[in-house]
């Protein structure tokens, strides 16, 4: 196990003035640590994990693991893939078919020339880590889909590397699987502490198994924060939209305290200097009142265009001044009945939504006490 | 560099690599030895392929271009080269009537009758000339049988000889036609592939009849194959050798590449001029690589993930099945039996008498060492070529399938790769007759020129066999072994090659089969003492010995036939039309 840090990593697969897939991005990743890059499609993840384990080459930057450089653009240093140590789990599995799962696990150590593990039993401990034991003398075609990954899982760490690279390895196992298997993983990695990389675009399961997410746009890191950091105060527009505050509405500072158009003014828990905010709020944190309820938060004149029926709770679609809104309201709760057509107020939490300046996208800092800000 | 770099903490486990630490390598100095290997790799492609095109020009060229000078002052050169026109566009436009309509049927097969879908694809694995051959022991217009038995007939009872003279252009242009045939066919069934079921179906329940679906739907579809097809057949066609070569030379009817073959082999030799006279072939081989190279770019786009969907059939329908059996008589089974008939017989004579047959002129054959010499050589030869032709073709794969780096080196290689196949073999015999009759390397005469110019023949198919292997088995499986921890050398020998051996096996047999019948390369490079068995059945055809020709024919075929069988034992049902 080993700490890893990259610096300034930049990589374009055209010229020197073709868009830059990863742009100078940095990160340290202390060792034990399970770091999730969380991103979009095409956002740089999976390149920057493909270029930690050596199978692209950045175009510039450095890349350091325990210590040692395995890439250094200035240095003109570029250690291939086999001379690093690392495992990687691959989204296909890529589990050799030729081989049975026991010489499956057994290659790294083989290759490596790790006697005292082929000696020693590593194979069959790290087997029976990852409950496949049993199916050592089994080919790989041989075995399910949540077994096969888990093989795939016993390869990479078999040979204890600096660093375990995963890519996507969850998403071709179906839902009930998939959820099994990031259990395992987390408790695996808790026992174990291995030095890891996980790319993922499903934030359910950054939020499970990470110590900390990065969440990545457009080749840069817009965050990188413990997991409850990144859902509670997202740093900026983007990672509240990724992170589920799929509600944005645009505030006006005036003389009686911020308002939407046409909504009731209301002062609001932030110390910023800016005259206009994009507040982000969660479908849970907007309520549906009727026109008589005392109202707390601020409030916003919408009319109900859907509504979803989810069992405990009840999606509702909404139109406030031409822009669209999502509530979800438990269930028997009188904002549950609404249907499409009626006139309703929406009702924000002001204390769970967050604010950002339009500007430069980013959070305005929280004021200390609700009311400071007229 | 790692020296300077601190040993960092050491963990709770004792670590197995303990004081050896990978050391950095220099991105120089990694990357300069794989250019290396590209470079040395495209050196040998390009000796292999350029170096006998280039000397061949260079001969040309000599003495103020006078080899091109005595080309054109070839008797009858207007008429040369309208007849290897006419011969391309007429075998050519033969092939795509019967390729276009055997591919509509293969793909109407019933259940039972899908074996007869690789039927139209036999005549490619047997000898081409086996198949001439036997067509002039059927058409020939005095003993020929087919034609014996049709003087029966009542209008052409009064005739001498014919009605049919095999020995004309017409005829020529008819069985080379047949033989372009099986290329055709394989693309349009590629491209047929593509077509979905529901638009054939749902012109069908507009009220279509089966032709009306044909020439409405099918046809207009299949235009971007059968323009493609088409090119490929006009390029084949030019190049033609064989069919010429042993029906026209009787009667003086000469292409240019008989013309090329007779400069270099009968006096006065003129070496030069037989250079000059390929010129065009050259020209036009070389363009159409190019265009088709630009026109289907980088291969890896052509990736497809995960599994076909399962792919409806059309309607079934009898008359497929009865058109391809037809077919299959008609252009494999007839001229074959014609070969049997008189390898069997004592003379060939226009009556067939079965209580006269005997297996004489295989003993003769067999007894004859110049005969059996040449199997050995073919032999030899053809598996020779392909174990040194399947590695080449295995690292240019490597190298081509590279996404990145070098685009110079890669496009060089993969254009050069790409000339045998747009380049006539007669031109290459040519070339290779040139090159290494001559210091440096004096090799005319031995097996090597054989073997190198089977190498070079062969370089399109053994590379496209074995970039289609590597792309259907993606990447996933040796980055996999490089993050483990194993060599570049050690991956392709414990993962890539084992995963490979099915395509690799079918490439051998496949490769195997076509060097076994190469007749136009090996007919300008052979030397009195070394022949294959193609160039023997041409001298005991020109000396008139027929059932030793067709007796050695059948052999021929039948060693071929051995490699047909174990590259579908090996490579799978279909591994014929991988080609």
């Amino acid at each position: 196990m080993a700490s890893v840090s990259i610096t300034s990593l930049t990589k374009r697969f055209g010229g020197p003035r073709s868009d830059a897939v990863i742009d100078d991005l940095q990160l340290e990743i202390p060792q034990g640590e399970l770091l999730v890059l969380l991103g979009a499609s095409g956002c740089g993840k999976t390149t920057t994990l493909r270029c930690l384990a050596g199978l692209e080459s950045p175009t510039s930057g450095r890349i350091e693991l325990g210590g040692n450089a395995v890439f250094d653009g200035e240095r003109r240093i570029e250690l291939p893939a086999e001379k690093r140590s690392i495992g990687m789990v691959f989204q296909s599995y890529a589990l050799w078919p030729h081989m049975t799962v026991r010489k499956n696990i057994a290659y790294p150590l083989k290759v490596r020339k790790i006697k005292d593990g082929l000696r020693d039993g590593w194979v069959e401990e790290v087997a029976d880590l990852v409950d496949c034991g049993h199916l050592l003398d089994r080919y790989p075609s041989q075995l399910s889909g949540g077994q096969q990954q888990r093989v795939a899982l016993a390869r990479g760490i078999v040979a204890r590397p600096d660093l375990v690279l995963f890519d996507e390895p969850l998403s071709n196992l179906d839902a009930k699987l998939r959820m099994q298997v990031r259990a395992d993983l987390h408790e695996l990695h808790e026992r174990i502490g291995f030095t890891s990389v996980f790319v993922t675009h499903d934030q359910d399961e950054a939020l499970a198994l990470a110590d900390r997410i990065a969440i990545m746009r457009s080749g840069r890191i817009e965050q990188c924060a413990a997991p409850d950091t990144v859902f509670e105060e997202p740093a900026t527009d983007y990672v509240a939209e990724f992170m589920g505050m799929s509600n944005r509405l645009s505030l006006t500072r005036g003389v009686d305290g911020w308002s939407a158009s046409g909504g009731a003014p209301v002062r609001l828990p932030v110390a910023a200097d800016v005259d206009e905010l994009t507040v982000r709020v969660r479908p849970e944190h907007l309520a549906i009142r009727g026109g008589q309820d005392v109202v707390h938060g601020h409030q916003v004149p919408a009319r109900v265009t859907g509504t979803v029926y989810g069992g405990s709770h009840v999606d509702v679609s909404l139109e406030a001044d031409g822009r669209r809104l999502q509530a979800r309201v438990e269930t028997g709760t009188p904002g549950s009945r609404a249907a499409a057509g009626d006139r309703v107020v929406v009702e924000i939490d002001v204390a769970r939504a967050r604010y950002f300046d339009p500007a430069t996208e980013r959070a305005v800092a929280h004021a200390p006490v609700p009311e400071v800000v007229a | 560099m790692s020296t300077a770099v601190a040993e960092r903490p050491s963990v709770e486990a004792p670590r197995p690599r303990d004081g050896q630490e990978p050391r950095a390598g220099s991105m120089v100095w990694s990357s300069a030895r794989r250019r290396f290997g590209v470079w040395a790799l495209l050196l040998v492609v390009a000796y292999l392929v350029g170096m006998p095109l280039v000397r061949l020009q260079g001969l040309a060229f000599e003495d103020g271009a006078g080899g091109y000078d005595r080309a054109l002052a070839t008797v009858g050169l207007g008429e040369l080269i309208w007849r290897t026109v006419y011969l391309a566009f007429g075998s050519m436009a033969v092939a795509m009537v019967l390729g276009t309509l055997l591919a509509y049927a293969a793909s109407r097969l019933p259940d039972r009758a899908g074996f007869l879908r690789s039927v139209p694809i036999v005549p490619i694995v047997l000898p081409a000339i086996a198949m001439v051959v036997g067509w002039a022991f059927l058409l020939s217009p005095g003993p020929g049988y087919l034609n014996a038995a049709l003087r029966q007939l009542p209008w052409w009872d009064h005739l001498e000889s014919g009605p049919v003279d095999v020995y004309s252009l017409p005829w020529i242009v008819i069985i080379t036609g047949f033989g372009l045939t099986s290329f055709i066919y394989l693309f349009v069934s590629a491209g047929m592939a593509n077509i979905s079921a529901d638009h054939l179906e749902a012109a069908h329940v507009a009220g279509s009849s089966g032709a009306g679906v044909f020439f409405k739907v099918v046809l207009p579809l299949l235009r971007p194959s059968l323009i493609y097809g088409a090119g490929v057949g006009l390029l084949l066609g030019l190049g033609q050798f064989t069919a010429p070569l042993l029906l026209g030379t009787n009667k003086g009817i000469r292409v240019l590449t008989t013309q090329m073959y007779f400069s270099t082999s009968q006096f006065p030799v003129d070496y030069a001029a037989a250079a000059a006279l390929g010129s065009p072939l050259l020209i036009f081989g070389v363009l159409i690589v190019i265009a088709q190279k630009i026109g289907i770019g980088d291969q890896t786009r052509f990736v497809t993930h995960g599994g076909k969907g399962a792919v409806r059939r059309q309607r079934p329908s009898r008359w497929a099945a009865v058109f391809i059996a037809v077919y299959g008589l008609v252009a494999v089974v007839l001229p074959m039996s014609g070969l049997l008939v008189v390898a069997l017989s004592p003379y060939w004579s226009s009556s067939i008498d079965p209580s006269s047959f005997t297996l004489a002129n295989f003993r003769t054959a067999l007894d004859s060492p110049n005969i059996v010499e040449s199997i050995v050589t073919s032999l030899v030869a053809s598996i020779t070529a392909v174990a040194i032709v399947l590695p080449l073709g295995y690292a240019i794969s490597t190298v081509l399938l590279r996404r990145r780096g070098m685009p110079i080196a890669r496009t060089l290689l993969d254009f050069l790769v790409a000339l045998p196949l747009g380049i006539p073999a007669v031109i290459f015999g040519a070339g290779f007759l040139l090159t290494y009759s001559e210091p440096p390397v004096v090799l005319y005469g031995t097996r090597w020129v054989i073997i190198l110019v089977y190498v070079t023949l062969m370089l399109p198919f053994a590379t496209r066999m074995m970039t289609n292997g590597m792309l259907a088995l993606g990447t996933s499986y040796q980055e996999a072994s490089w993050v483990s921890g194993a060599s570049r050398l050690r991956t392709h020998l414990v993962i890539m090659l084992p995963l490979l051996r099915g395509s690799i096996g079918g490439a051998v047999a496949l490769i195997f089969v076509l060097l076994t019948h190469e007749f136009s390369a090996s007919m300008l490079v052979r030397s009195p003492t070394t022949q294959v068995m193609g160039t023997v059945v041409y001298d005991f055809w020109s000396n008139g010995a027929y059932p030793t020709v067709a007796a050695v024919s059948i052999i021929m075929t039948a060693v071929t036939g051995a490699g047909v069988v174990a590259a579908m034992s090996i490579g799978g049902r279909d591994v014929l039309s991988k080609l």
